[in-house]
């Protein structure tokens, strides 16, 4: 018996619905701290995505690409962080 | 049913779920309102979810060099999520993001001199004293 990748598709399919809600989130919202952490969420969503993708179409190296994305994503945060308070401490 | 499409099955339904807890935290973000709330809503409910969307995709292609990658990957994903976003929260309050009334403001209690006191039957924050306001400081770089 085959298994049908049924979780992968659904899940890709309930992902891109809610990235395009948090897209819209940024713009329409009044405050840089909520731009803030919307983008997080994006980029969390970005990592879950390329997991799903990863598993569809690349070979045994997605795991490496999770990885990366994963550090480049706190990266991001961090330095969303800083950017919101002007480089101050 | 053998192993291998037992375990596709099984990596699906993580999958299914750590989506769902994605979706719990947009929805988080769109209801509340204030952004201390959201701020909370996302920090937890995405680290939580890219943990179970990335165990889903390990029970798809199982195999011992993925697995240790997958221990690396949680652990980095729960210790970073949450220092990301409280780095985002310090950074929302030194801006001055109000919170909604009726709150408690711990920090700004700490941060009076010490021969202040802090009037209970108030609950705004402070305007000017209490606040790290950006003109005062000097901070060296």
């Amino acid at each position: 018996m085959t298994a049908l990748n049924f979780g992968l598709y659904i899940g890709l399919a309930v992902l891109a619905a809610c990235m395009i809600a948090v897209a819209i989130r940024i713009v329409t919202t009044r405050t840089d701290a909520d731009r803030a952490v919307s983008a997080d969420l994006l980029m969390f969503s970005f990592t879950g995505m390329l997991a799903m993708i990863g598993v569809l179409l690349a070979g045994a190296f997605f795991f490496d690409l999770i990885l990366i994305a994963s550090i480049v994503g706190f990266l991001s945060a961090v330095s969303l962080a800083r950017a919101l308070i002007r480089g101050r401490r | 049913m053998d192993m291998t499409a037992f375990a596709e099955l099984l990596g699906n339904l993580f999958i299914i779920a750590g989506v769902l807890i994605f979706t719990v935290a947009v929805v988080g973000l769109y209801k509340f309102t204030d952004t201390y709330q959201r701020i909370s809503a996302v920090g937890t409910a995405a680290g939580l979810g890219i943990s179970l969307v990335v165990i889903g995709v390990f029970f798809e292609m199982p195999s011992w060099p993925n697995f240790v990658k997958l221990l690396i990957i949680l652990f980095l994903q729960l210790a970073t999520s949450s220092i990301g976003t409280m780095a985002i929260a310090r950074s929302a309050y030194l801006t001055g993001s109000k919170m909604q009334p009726g709150h408690f403001d711990h920090l700004a209690e700490d941060q009076l001199d010490t021969h202040e006191t802090v009037h209970p039957d108030e609950d705004e924050v402070h305007d000017t004293d209490d606040m790290p306001s950006d003109a005062a400081h000097e901070s060296t770089d």
